[in-house]
């Protein structure tokens, strides 16, 4: 069995997302009362995991040298099916698969594009987007799915043992899919692929099926983030999940995963969703006008990403 | 089907051309104009046709944006460029308010080549990749266009006679199109024709090769940044003049617009290949879809899948192909 | 196999393109007869308010014999709805109303159809300094539909004296451009300014258009507020969001005061469960409605503004519906539809829009 060794960078960038993240808290709890306590805390970490597992899916295709900038309207179409089948009555458990169903199998046509198709990531998403974006305007234009009944609020609505159980669900996924990455030789097959393509498959890769795996794997993870969107929010709308796809993508790459291919960990997925919706919510917290949103999100991350390289990358 | 395959075989110019993307797409513009011909007879007279070729300027100029960013290789892409269009059509439209329409046209042009520098230190000097830096400095740039405005939307200050930019003709040529060639031309004549195009493909192509001959990817890629913050300009001052109104979210969606139409126009995403005639063509074929359907009335939602499909089948056409 | 493949892609274009051109192929054989057409452009298709106004719309297309084109961009989005203007100017469509997403640019495309001979005019969001504009077809004023949801929340606030209710309020909108929802915040604000001296607006905040955003943006608000009084999702895409926010948080019932601009199909579920107190809205449907009957009227050569006193009309079709209260204001030249809607526990089930 073949471990693949971490980067040393990698750590030392995690490091410095995580001494960013505590930067952050130490002025938002000066700044406002209401940020350090056990209630804020509980909802910031269940509003991660519909994020959380787009962003390990991102990952996963982003090491590969990939990127799927159609995540956000595959969510969308898995909702609507879950959400109808809701509305339908039928039973909790089967909707439940069908999800992560639905999300694989329209992973596996992005998959087969760009694997077999040799059509670049990014062009593939792309066109797949506008596709599906179009597929959920025909179905939910009009009439929004409204009214889904409260089946899956023991999973995405509870707490157990103090914290979100959504949120334990995006700890299993962490765990599960960093032990695959490091135990398996799935994971280094994909970081080879991310570095240099031609060798890995001159190496003996099978790097077509490698690519094929991790979009697929990449929609089930989407399908599984559907299902707890529709448990939590109980509505699918034609806007459904506008924008999740940037998010995810800037979450990956605070993560520690390189945007070129090659290295990353899944566990850098927790810290970059961490420090994205941290941001989300200080800001609202500190009472900072709404209109500066985007503003602070976006100079955020350049400070991040610019402290990181000068300090920890020029540092070697 | 077989004959119109026989036929590309056979005859050798279009044998040549076969593997050429612009061919394509004018393959896909061809048949687009024959199936409006059936449906919808009285959208192809001049005047109609001419008009269509307005909403090519500002999509067109993102277009070209896109393409000449992603040629130079090195990941190369500007998620930023269609919040760099509202929020130089918000400064444009504070400049024309409080000091002079023209002084706000002098101006917004330096400031476009400023927010492009900053793009450009983060992706080369700070070393940052393109894609994450352009993307903070997209809701970076349309967070400032909001502040700015407080959400709401500018107007009044600009006089109607300014916007014949963006609603008037020439000769029946809408100006925006003649914008769009008055910088397609001189940009594609330095890319195709001088040194410095040679550069652009070179550092696309082999960054370390390039490197050797002396040439530095960093600094062209820096004024390239700077060139797309320029034309982001001169589209916001065609949107301002177009609406007579500076929205904070004018240029919202372009960027993945811009990306679509440099990747049909043929650009290779990992740079070094790729010609700017592709972009425009793949403006014409988009806007072509677009309008038509719009004319015929059909859902808008229908044109963007139409546009996704589009992407889609031509480059797997293209990919298989190259399998030969 | 080479030949297959080249004939392959070639089948592709084709197929694509297809996809895209036959449905229109299959309206636009229908649009060949001599009806009068009148068309509509929302400030965006596909969210159940503007879907609204469409059925209500046919209906009255049906009812009158009209031909009713409904065409709108996919997202709020200025030129490409002035694109869609000048799209229906290029058709000769007769009338064609709007609800105007940007009152600049998009008068010198109604004077461009009014030197046409056709009809331009408004409909649910007006460009009041536009002369090509010929009338406004008003769903309710937005004076009354702000004061509407103050009042409300007075009223549920100090039963006995509204006057002096003492709270804190919080507004959860939608896209922060959206020109008539920053108008209602506005007036809002004014109003418990002038009115309601105990009362204080505390937070505003955009959540874009979808309801995870505005579920984690009024969670956030419900931390950063643990006093909150009363919340009011602005926009209809904020409605099911901070609904399930409120209720998820344990304030259904007497927590806190939910109020919005939602219509009775959107906000039931929450007003049902207690998490939602009212909502304030108009008719829609009879709105598209009333907009195809103005249309048809003017193009038969009715003049409204002829009339220089308010006028009470009688749209056949709707003028039974008791939400509905159809005059012609000469003052801005207005259509109206009648005084804002309050949906409660009590009549929410008599509305299916």
């Amino acid at each position: 069995m073949k471990i693949f060794r971490i980067d040393s960078t990698i750590i030392k960038r995690q490091l410095a997302i995580v001494a960013a993240i505590i930067v952050m808290i130490t002025v938002f709890s000066i700044m406002s009362p209401h940020f350090l306590t056990l209630r804020n805390f509980n909802r910031i970490l269940s509003n991660l995991p519909v994020l959380g597992l787009v962003t390990i899916g991102m990952s996963l295709v982003m090491m590969s040298g990939g990127i799927d900038i159609s995540a956000e309207a595959v969510l969308g179409v898995a909702a609507i099916i879950v959400g109808q089948a809701l509305l339908a009555g039928w039973p909790g458990w089967f909707v439940a698969l069908l999800g992560p169903l639905v999300g694989g199998t329209l992973g596996l046509l992005n998959g087969l594009v760009i694997s077999y198709g040799n059509v670049l990531p990014i062009v593939a998403t792309l066109g797949a987007m506008y596709v599906w974006r179009a597929v959920i305007f025909i179905i939910v234009g009009g009439s929004w799915i409204s009214g889904i009944p409260h089946t899956f609020d023991l999973i995405s609505k509870t707490d157990f043992l103090g914290l979100p159980t959504p949120f334990y669900f995006l700890l299993l996924f962490i765990i599960a899919f960093s032990l695959i990455f490091r135990k398996t030789s799935f994971g280094w097959h994909l970081l080879s692929i991310g570095n240099n393509e031609e060798s890995a498959r001159l190496a003996g890769v099978n790097t077509t099926k490698i690519k094929l795996i991790a979009y697929v794997l990449m929609g089930v993870l989407v399908g599984i983030a559907a299902f707890l969107y529709v448990g939590r929010y109980r509505n699918v709308e034609m806007t459904v999940a506008m924008g999740l796809s940037l998010e995810a993508i800037a979450a990956t790459v605070i993560g520690g995963t390189s945007i070129l291919g090659g290295e990353g960990t899944i566990l850098g997925c927790l810290l970059g969703v961490f420090f994205v919706r941290l941001i989300q919510n200080g800001l609202v917290l500190m009472r900072i006008p709404s209109i500066w949103d985007n503003l602070a999100l976006g100079a955020l991350i350049v400070l991040a990403l610019s402290f990181d390289i000068f300090f920890i990358e020029g540092g070697e | 089907m077989n004959w119109i395959s026989q036929l590309i075989t056979k005859i050798p110019a279009l044998s040549r051309l076969r593997d050429s993307r612009p061919f394509y797409l004018t393959l896909v513009i061809g048949l687009n104009v024959l199936l409006l011909l059936a449906i919808a007879p009285t959208f192809l007279n001049p005047s109609n046709f001419l008009y269509m070729f307005r909403y090519a300027g500002i999509l067109g100029l993102i277009g070209i944006a896109e393409t000449l960013i992603i040629l130079a290789g090195g990941g190369g892409i500007d998620l930023s460029i269609g919040s760099m269009l509202s929020l130089l059509g918000v400064l444009h439209y504070i400049l024309a308010a409080s000091a002079d329409i023209w002084v706000a046209m002098i101006l917004v042009l330096p400031l476009g080549m400023l927010l492009g520098a900053l793009n450009g230190t983060l992706t080369t000097w700070v070393g940052i990749p393109p894609f994450i830096a352009t993307l903070a400095t997209m809701f970076a740039f349309s967070g400032l266009a909001l502040g700015l405005t407080g959400g709401s939307v500018l107007s009044g200050a600009l006089p109607s006679w300014f916007g014949v930019i963006g609603q008037g003709d020439l000769f029946g040529v809408p100006i925006q199109f003649l914008v769009l060639l008055g910088l397609f031309l001189p940009v594609g004549f330095i890319l195709q024709r001088t040194s410095l195009g040679k550069y652009i493909y070179a550092i696309g192509d082999n960054e370390e090769a390039a490197r050797l001959l002396g040439i530095s990817p960093s600094r062209i890629r820096f004024y390239l940044y700077m060139f797309n913050g320029f034309i982001a300009a001169i589209a916001a001052i065609m949107m301002n003049s177009w609406l007579l109104t500076a929205r904070p979210d004018a240029g919202s969606g372009y960027e993945l617009q811009g990306i679509a139409i440099a990747v049909l126009g043929g650009v290779d995403i990992f740079g070094g290949s790729g010609t700017l005639s592709g972009a425009l063509i793949a403006t014409i074929a988009i806007i072509l879809l677009q309008t038509g359907m719009q004319f015929i009335n059909i859902n808008p939602v229908w044109q963007l899948g139409a546009v996704g499909l589009l992407l889609v089948t031509v480059t797997l056409a293209n990919q298989l192909f190259k399998q030969k | 196999m080479q030949k297959f493949t080249r004939a392959s892609i070639v089948a592709a274009l084709l197929v694509t393109l297809i996809i895209g051109f036959v449905p229109g192929a299959a309206v636009s054989a229908q649009e060949n007869s001599d009806k009068t057409s009148v068309a509509f452009i929302p400030q965006l298709v596909g969210i159940p308010y503007f879907s609204a106004m469409k059925k209500g719309g046919n209906e009255a297309a049906k009812r009158f014999g009209v031909e009713f084109i409904y065409q709108g961009p996919t997202d709020v989005n200025a030129p490409k709805q002035l694109q869609i203007f000048d799209s229906l100017i290029k058709q000769e469509v007769e009338a064609i109303s709007l609800s105007v997403l940007d009152p600049e640019s998009i008068c010198p495309a109604m004077e461009r159809a009014e030197k046409q001979g056709l009809i331009p005019f408004t409909s649910d969001s007006d460009a009041p300094n536009c002369d090509a504009r010929r009338v406004f077809i008003q769903q309710a004023r937005d004076k009354d539909l702000a004061e509407a949801i103050i009042d409300g929340i007075a009223k549920r606030l100090n039963s006995d004296n509204p006057s002096q209710a003492e709270g804190t309020i919080a507004f959860v909108s939608g896209n922060p451009t959206a020109t008539n929802l920053n108008t209602w915040m506005d007036l809002m604000e004014e109003y418990v300014g002038a009115s309601f001296p105990n009362l204080e607006i505390v937070a505003r905040r955009y959540a874009g258009g979808t309801s995870s955003e505005a579920y984690q943006t009024a969670q956030d608000i419900l931390t950063a507020y643990p006093d909150l009084d009363a919340i009011v999702g602005v926009p209809s895409t904020s409605i099911p969001g901070v609904g399930q926010a409120v209720a998820d948080s344990g304030l259904s019932g007497d927590g806190i005061i939910y109020t919005g601009y939602g219509s009775p199909l959107t906000a039931k579920d929450y007003i049902k469960s207690g998490a939602m107190d009212f909502s304030v809205l108009w008719n829609p449907k009879a709105l598209g409605y009333l907009t195809v009957w103005a249309g048809w009227m003017m193009d038969q050569g009715i003049d409204f503004t002829k009339f220089e006193e308010k006028v009470d009309l009688k749209a056949p079709g709707i003028e039974s519906l008791n939400e509905v209260d159809v005059q012609w204001l000469p003052k801005n030249d207005t259509i109206l539809l009648g005084p804002p809607l309050v949906i409660t526990k009590d009549n929410v089930d008599n509305y299916n829009f």
